[in-house]
């Protein structure tokens, strides 16, 4: 017992001191660790680490290739829709227009988020359509789509789902598409950072969209 | 004859009274409007607010626009993480009750636009009941942005 005594010198207020001085690096050091921590004060569900995406191959409504390249270089919200959606998509792709227009910059300026609407039906939403549709709600949005596979891989990485009713025999294109309503933040260096859940409000999307971009930096 | 007079007289005023009857269904429809959609886009929604002052419930059964191939009352529910519509063969608005068909939730679906529907323009559409009565309502297209005002005005009831 008495080899585990405190010896003479070491006096009760130096071990508080010691212990604060500890508390207080250990919090210094994990306000400091990049990537560790995550802003408070969020409706936005920020990941405690951001998910680096795989390579996908999938186009976009200029017909030019979209993947992961394209990602990177600027913050992106991912919407995954179709056309034939006649509440949430609309009332999405016009929250992030709302979304834009609260934010300081504009669109193509350095620093503004991009739109891409991902459409989980190739067979009814060719580019042509989906560039038709996507333009009306804001000109820097980008519609998106591809081969089935590819918008799996995609969606498997970020946890989307969606899915056919079953499809009936008098008439093969008409179906409904169920899917996520999450819109999705991938970071510049194309990594998923936050997942924002419906009901989406443009107001606190830009707050929180703010907030994320300012503590973890362009 | 003296006995068939009175009948016919009977007769004559229940006929005169029928419109009057149908005309008195107990629905109200208010706040009925369309977001204007994407030219290309292969469906419209549609919103409205229906009340029913009625003492028995009324059923919905249908609707029809000439504007679009086929219109439907769909609701949107959230199971296993995805957004569901699911088709509404009927819709009964309990007497003394309000439905509110809204974003988010209850709405039209508006399938198959035969022209272009812009902002400003209206649609007839009519909706029947179980009881075989057509009732035509005026839908106001508006432009997107309509449903922040339409979310604000919800916001405004509930404080």
């Amino acid at each position: 017992m008495s080899d585990t005594r405190i010896p003479k010198f070491v006096s009760y207020p130096l071990i508080a001191l010691v212990a604060i001085i500890a508390v207080w690096l250990g919090v210094w050091l994990s306000l400091q660790e990049q990537g560790g921590g995550i802003p408070d004060n969020m409706e936005a569900t920020v990941l405690p680490e951001a998910r680096q995406l795989q390579p996908f191959a999938l186009q976009n409504h200029h017909g030019q290739p979209f993947g992961l390249a394209q990602l990177e270089g600027q913050w992106s919200f991912l919407f995954f829709g179709f056309t034939n959606c006649p509440d949430i998509c609309p009332a999405t792709l016009h929250t992030m227009k709302s979304v834009w227009q609260k934010l300081p910059t504009e669109p193509g300026d350095p620093g503004h988020p991009r739109l891409f609407f991902i459409s989980v039906d190739p067979d009814r939403d060719s580019l042509d359509t989906l560039k038709q549709y996507v333009t009306y709600f804001d000109p820097s949005f980008i519609g998106v789509t591809g081969k089935l596979d590819e918008i799996d891989n995609l969606t498997g990485q970020l946890g989307v789902l969606y899915g056919y009713d079953e499809k009936k025999n008098d008439n093969p294109l008409d179906y409904t598409v169920n899917h996520s309503g999450q819109v999705l933040l991938i970071d510049p260096q194309g990594r998923l950072r936050a997942v924002l859940s419906p009901p989406h409000d443009s107001t606190t999307m830009a707050r929180n969209y703010q907030i994320i971009t300012d503590y973890y930096g362009d | 004859m003296l006995q068939v007079r009175p009948l016919l007289m009977f007769g004559l005023l229940v006929a005169s009274l029928a419109p009057g009857l149908a005309i008195a269904q107990p629905l109200t429809f208010e706040n009925a409007w369309s977001p204007e959609a994407p030219p290309v886009a292969p469906v419209m929604a549609g919103y409205v607010r229906i009340s029913n002052d009625g003492s028995e419930d009324v059923s919905l059964t249908g609707a029809h626009c000439s504007d679009f191939a086929r219109v439907e009352i769909h609701d949107m529910v959230e199971r296993d993480g995805m957004m569901r519509m699911i088709k509404q063969e009927s819709l009964t608005i309990p007497a003394g009750k309000q439905v509110e068909l809204k974003p988010g939730s209850l709405h039209m679906m508006l399938m198959k636009p035969r022209r272009a529907i812009k902002r400003g323009e209206t649609l007839e559409i009519t909706f029947e009941t179980a009881s075989g009565e057509s009732i035509p309502v005026t839908f106001e297209v508006k432009p997107q942005s309509a449903r922040d005002q339409q979310h604000d005005n919800h916001q405004h009831h509930h404080h």
